[in-house]
């Protein structure tokens, strides 16, 4: 009877522990100072946001940014992919782009971006989680 | 802001060069002198700003350990004015590379001694690249300046033999200083060092201020007086540049390049069946290259530069495209293009004036459009662009 006890004692501890292991790599999409929110491109109920500042970005300079998706449900997406191209040109990037998972803030870190020309760009961010994919996008302009 | 409409009310109520363009304002003129004024926009002159200042703060490559290094660079030098470094002892790397004529196309190539299907880029302001030749096959200036070394087709020395002309020769001496012994080396490792010196001397080639840079800082400082020096009809020129030409969206930045590649519309059929397919080839070349950033051979235990060669990406749009060369002291680098195929820079104006539609790719961007310019604006362009040289 005393084992069963230190049992069932010890299999709660490890059920609190993993709601704390999977409270942290939940994201937090609410939006602090630095971040903003990505368009989605079709009604569901991801949410993404981003810390990219444009006045940041220099043209022909590489740079980084921070990516967080939210849904309502405890899923998060199998995949994420991230690329930008400039509508007016026709044209992308010349550099593929990477995204890492920074497990510890539950952020998907993009970096590898360079503009090379001046004017808008169409950044799009893609979610992938199953059969489904939800592309989120923003413009920013360049000078 | 309030400043530029003061100047601009004051303009309107003065000028008699409104008529000269109807897309152009007045910024100012406190000279009196109705002769000089400072004909753009206000977009404009926002981005003319981002085209300087220049200098650029000169930094030490660190993949190279002879970058800044004075003695490294008197050495390069005797390394570049030596025609030992050649299979038949006739050519160096001035020959091709003038120093007369802006280190670009020198006497063997003017007088067809050598011919070559790629026009001699100038040197002058090489070390600010991210990528090296018309293609970007290299991404450091030191395996860049080992290329023509053992290609056949230009100083033809293959690698074992500059081993042996290094050791049989007074370079012999600042190589040990430098790097140590040499028979304890590769022939590969003799030629990067080698590349590494000629490196060092070519970081030292760089261009002065032009009418253009003073202009640009005075319209940083909001010196009104000081801007209108600048020619009028190099303004008109500029307004041209940033505006309808486009080009400024490739020529951009201090360097009035963006460092990358694009399509110019010039035929890349080098003759019939012979193709140069530019960087296309250019990345092919350097995915296989061993001399990269990412190479042992740098000396930067960072290897800071080497995302870029691990992330260029192969695009369809990469086959026939070239880097846009820099405009500063374009006036002295004829002939253009990456074929060398335009002899004057009115022949650039025009080509891009005129430019045949059938010749961009058909899926690439959408920059490059037939202007249509007066004579006028094509002498404004080409003054705009001599205001670009020292």
């Amino acid at each position: 009877m005393k084992s069963r006890v230190y049992l069932t004692g010890l299999f709660f501890a490890a059920c609190v522990v993993a709601e704390a292991v999977a409270f942290v790599g939940k994201p937090n999409c609410e939006i602090t100072e630095g971040w903003s929110v990505l368009q989605a491109n079709q009604e569901n109920s991801f949410k993404a946001i981003y810390d990219l500042k444009a006045d940041e970005v220099k043209l022909g300079k590489p740079f980084s940014f921070g990516v967080k998706i939210c849904g309502d449900e405890e899923k998060t997406p199998d995949r994420i992919t991230a690329n930008a191209m400039m509508p007016a040109h026709q044209h992308g990037m010349n550099y593929t782009p990477t995204v890492e998972v920074d497990e510890d803030s539950s952020t998907y870190r993009v970096s590898d971006f360079l503009f090379h020309m001046p004017g808008v760009w169409e950044i799009t961010v893609s979610s992938y989680l199953d059969e489904d994919v939800t592309h989120f996008t923003q413009d920013i302009t360049i000078n | 802001m309030r400043l530029f409409c003061f100047l601009l009310a004051a303009q309107l109520l003065t000028s008699p060069l409104l008529a000269a363009s109807e897309s152009t304002e007045v910024a100012s003129s406190s000279s009196g002198d109705s002769s000089k004024q400072v004909l753009l926009s206000e977009q404009a002159l926002s981005q003319i700003l981002a085209q300087g200042p220049w200098p650029p703060q000169n930094k030490i490559d660190p993949s190279n350990r002879l970058s800044g290094n004075t003695e490294a660079i008197a050495f390069g030098r005797k390394l570049f004015f030596s025609t030992r470094l050649s299979g038949d002892n006739t050519k160096s790397c001035v020959s091709c590379h003038a120093a007369d004529e802006a280190f670009a196309s020198g006497r063997i190539i003017k007088q067809n001694l050598l011919t070559l299907d790629r026009n001699t880029p100038s040197l002058l302001n090489v070390r600010y690249n991210r990528w090296f030749g018309w293609d970007g096959s290299n991404d450091n200036l030191w395996a860049q300046s080992m290329r023509p070394i053992i290609s056949s087709k230009e100083m033809n020395l293959p690698k074992d033999k500059l081993r042996t002309v290094i050791e049989e020769s007074s370079f012999i001496q600042p190589y040990r200083q430098f790097f140590g012994e040499i028979t304890k080396h590769s022939d590969d490792l003799v030629l990067v060092n080698i590349g590494k010196a000629l490196a060092a001397f070519q970081e030292t080639l760089t261009t002065e201020r032009t009418p253009f840079d003073h202009f640009r800082d005075a319209i940083a400082k909001k010196d009104w007086a000081e801007a209108a020096k600048y020619p009028t009809s190099a303004q008109r020129g500029l307004s041209i540049f940033f505006g309808r030409g486009n080009c400024s969206f490739c020529h951009s930045g201090p360097l009035f390049t963006n460092g990358e590649f694009h399509d110019a519309g010039v035929p890349y059929f080098i003759r019939p069946g012979v193709v140069d397919t530019g960087r296309h080839q250019g990345i092919i070349d350097l995915k296989k290259s061993i001399f990269t950033l990412a190479s042992d051979y740098s000396d930067d235990p960072e290897k800071s530069g080497a995302w870029a060669v691990k992330k260029v990406a192969r695009l369809h749009s990469n086959f026939g495209v070239f880097r846009v060369p820099s405009l500063r002291n374009v006036a002295n680098t004829a002939p253009y293009m990456h074929s060398g195929s335009l002899a004057t820079l009115e022949d650039v104006v025009k080509h891009y004036s005129n430019i045949d539609m059938e010749r961009l790719h058909a899926d690439g961007e959408a920059i490059l459009k037939p202007l249509n310019l007066s004579e006028q604006e094509v002498n404004d362009l080409i003054n705009f662009l001599k205001s670009l040289s020292e």
